[in-house]
């Protein structure tokens, strides 16, 4: 309703003037409402796509299978192995079974290599990213001590039959202040038997499912539609005139005759909603 | 009604923030470690409790299993004379509230580290020093000592979960580590005498060693030759960069009093401590009494006006050898 628009405006009866111009409604609040409906499906979507993504996102097992290979009294599932689950969230069990006493010790790879140097050791490496292992047996002591309880493990479980131990999924010595330290597993009996052989690595996988993307894009991008601004659209106060056809005033492009009549009646100014700039083929 | 732009903006940085959130919450991403990087301590907190606990919950009849170097024979020595004499005190477990714990980086062996634990009860704080000889070896309390009255431990130099350890022979302090102790042994054999005495605290533990020294030399000299001397023991030192630029020196001096008949028909008869350590209770020919002190010293950084102190220390007899 700028004063620009109204200057070309025809002249209008000065008595209605002082009048409030009414607004004629409909229009522009039908395409409101429709964006009002676009923007909240994407909301909708976002929100499920986020659960799906974050808090809600499916958990799935998988394993891997140490390879047998040996009589080595210690079996060290060296850092690669954690490493090439690193990046997956959550925890690694580790479980082995044996005759006997089972231990699985975690500790720095380092500190694992340092106690066993010396010994026959059957070494696990990750052979590639996708979770296969390959194992070597190295020469040395067929007995050691029992590396059960050592001060060098950062955690160790032990059983009869089997033993597990469940780890933070991560391939450093993390604590608050410090990382750097690759983790290794160390798997015995009791040093002088051989170590069990049944290992398994089970982890829990929680990959953001493909749904949540699709959730996630959709939702954006309905983001983006209702966000786009119309138009604009400036209101044009027309006030009519009580008597006579506008036409024969304005040889201006019609008006709206057909919204305006909604709640027009002849005595009464009505307000006009046109498109910005469809006045301005007006003569001047 | 007018549409206005702020609810469409709102909308669309919900959705960028909502996306945001998502990838950064995918696995992998670089916010997962936000741990700052530092030296790994040769222990990290759960091997700490681990040790402690076992060395706390020690088999009397296994001492060697959790206790090592002076430590341990002071601990032997202590048994095999409560065996003998029921009065005797018994040693006292090395267990309790840990006030403090000292880590260097990990690295090559022996490694050790250092904790003040809060027994309870009353009881003095004691500086433990424990040390792993090899990687299959568990950690060995080595050295303990009472934190003195009065005295408080300084505060270490620290580098994220490490301490910083310092080689014997380390420059910038008012003495090297393996110097004040020398020179703390040889103010307890000396005294005043010591050149190092003027550049040392005075302390609980040199006034009571200094007068026990000269009480026992004043009653036997007539007949007796006596001498006492104290040296530090070998590789018995850890020493630690503290946060005022010195050292806290933790090390073990070996005391050896001897105590030699001047001529013939003199006898020694031995208290029943030393007869349960020697086997028997007379000395026709002479005896020592070896003792441990074990030494908890602030050494200043060089250039400060601070004298070499002693916050820890204690002292206990590991055997008595008769001639």
């Amino acid at each position: 309703m700028s004063g620009g628009d109204a200057a070309v405006l025809p002249p209008v009866e000065t008595r209605r003037d002082a009048r409030p111009a009414r607004g004629v409604r409909g229009a522009r609040p039908r395409t409101g409402l429709r964006g009002r409906w676009v923007a909240a499906l994407a909301v909708v979507l976002l929100l499920t796509g986020a659960l799906l993504a974050t808090v809600a996102r499916p958990a799935r097992e998988a394993r891997a299978t140490v390879p047998t290979a040996g009589s080595a009294p210690l079996l060290v599932l060296d850092a690669s192995v954690l490493g090439g689950l690193d990046g997956r969230d959550g925890a690694v069990a580790v479980r082995a079974t044996g005759s006997g006493p089972v231990l699985v010790a975690t500790g720095t790879a380092a500190d694992v290599s340092a106690w066993a140097d010396g010994a026959a050791t059957t070494t696990v490496t990750a052979a590639d990213t996708a979770g296969s292992l390959t194992a070597s047996t190295s020469q040395g002591e067929a007995q050691v001590p029992d590396p059960a309880g050592s001060d060098l493990w950062t955690a160790q479980a032990t059983g009869t039959g089997s033993a597990e131990l469940t780890t933070e999924l991560t391939t450093e010595l993390s604590t608050e202040l410090t990382t750097g330290a690759p983790l290794a597993v160390l798997v015995a009996a009791d040093g002088a038997t051989p170590a069990p052989t049944a290992v398994e690595l089970v982890w829990t996988e929680r990959p953001v499912p493909l749904v949540a993307w699709v959730l996630l894009g959709a939702g954006a991008l309905l983001g983006l539609l209702a966000g786009r601004r119309p138009p604009r659209r400036e209101p044009v106060v027309v006030v009519l005139p009580v008597t006579g056809p506008v036409a024969a005033r304005s040889p201006g492009p019609r008006p709206p005759v057909r919204e305006a009549s909604a709640d027009a009646d002849d005595t009464e100014p009505v307000l006009l909603r046109r498109p910005r700039g469809s006045d301005r083929r007006s003569p001047r | 009604m007018r549409p206005t732009g702020a609810p469409r903006w709102a909308g669309a940085l919900t959705a960028a923030g909502l996306v945001l959130a998502v990838a950064g919450c995918s696995p992998g991403s670089p916010g997962d470690r936000a741990a700052a990087p530092g030296p790994v301590p040769a222990v990290v907190t759960a091997q700490v409790s681990h040790v402690l606990t076992a060395v706390g919950q020690v088999d009397p009849a296994a001492l060697d299993g959790r206790f090592g170097g002076a430590e341990l024979d002071v601990r032997r020595a202590a048994v095999a004379v409560r065996a003998q004499v029921p009065t005797a005190p018994e040693p006292a477990p090395l267990a309790g509230r840990v006030l403090m714990t000292a880590v260097p980086p990990t690295g090559e062996w022996p490694r050790w580290f250092v904790t003040a634990l809060e027994p309870g009860g009353g009881a003095v704080p004691q500086v433990v020093v424990l040390e792993q000889a090899g990687p299959r070896d568990p950690y060995r309390a080595v050295a303990a000592a009472a934190v003195l009255p009065g005295a408080s431990l300084p505060e270490l130099a620290r580098d994220g979960e490490t301490a910083e350890p310092l080689a014997a022979d380390a420059a910038g302090l008012l003495a090297t580590p393996a110097d004040a102790l020398s020179g703390y042994a040889d103010v307890l054999t000396r005294g005043d005498e010591a050149p190092a005495a003027a550049s040392t605290v005075d302390d609980a533990l040199r006034t009571q060693v200094l007068s026990e020294q000269q009480a026992e030399r004043d009653g036997v000299s007539q007949f007796v030759e006596y001498t006492a001397a104290h040296a530090p023991r070998e590789g018995a030192v850890w020493s630690l960069r503290t946060a005022d630029g010195g050292a806290l020196v933790l090390g073990v001096l070996s005391g050896t009093r001897s105590f030699t008949p001047r001529g013939v028909g003199v006898s020694q008869t031995l208290p029943p401590d030393l007869a349960a350590l020697a086997g028997r209770s007379d000395a026709p020919d002479g005896l020592e009494v070896r003792t441990a002190e074990v030494v908890v010293l602030h050494v200043p950084a060089a250039g400060a006006a601070a004298r070499v102190s002693l916050v820890a220390g204690a002292r206990g007899t590991t055997g008595v050898e008769v001639r």
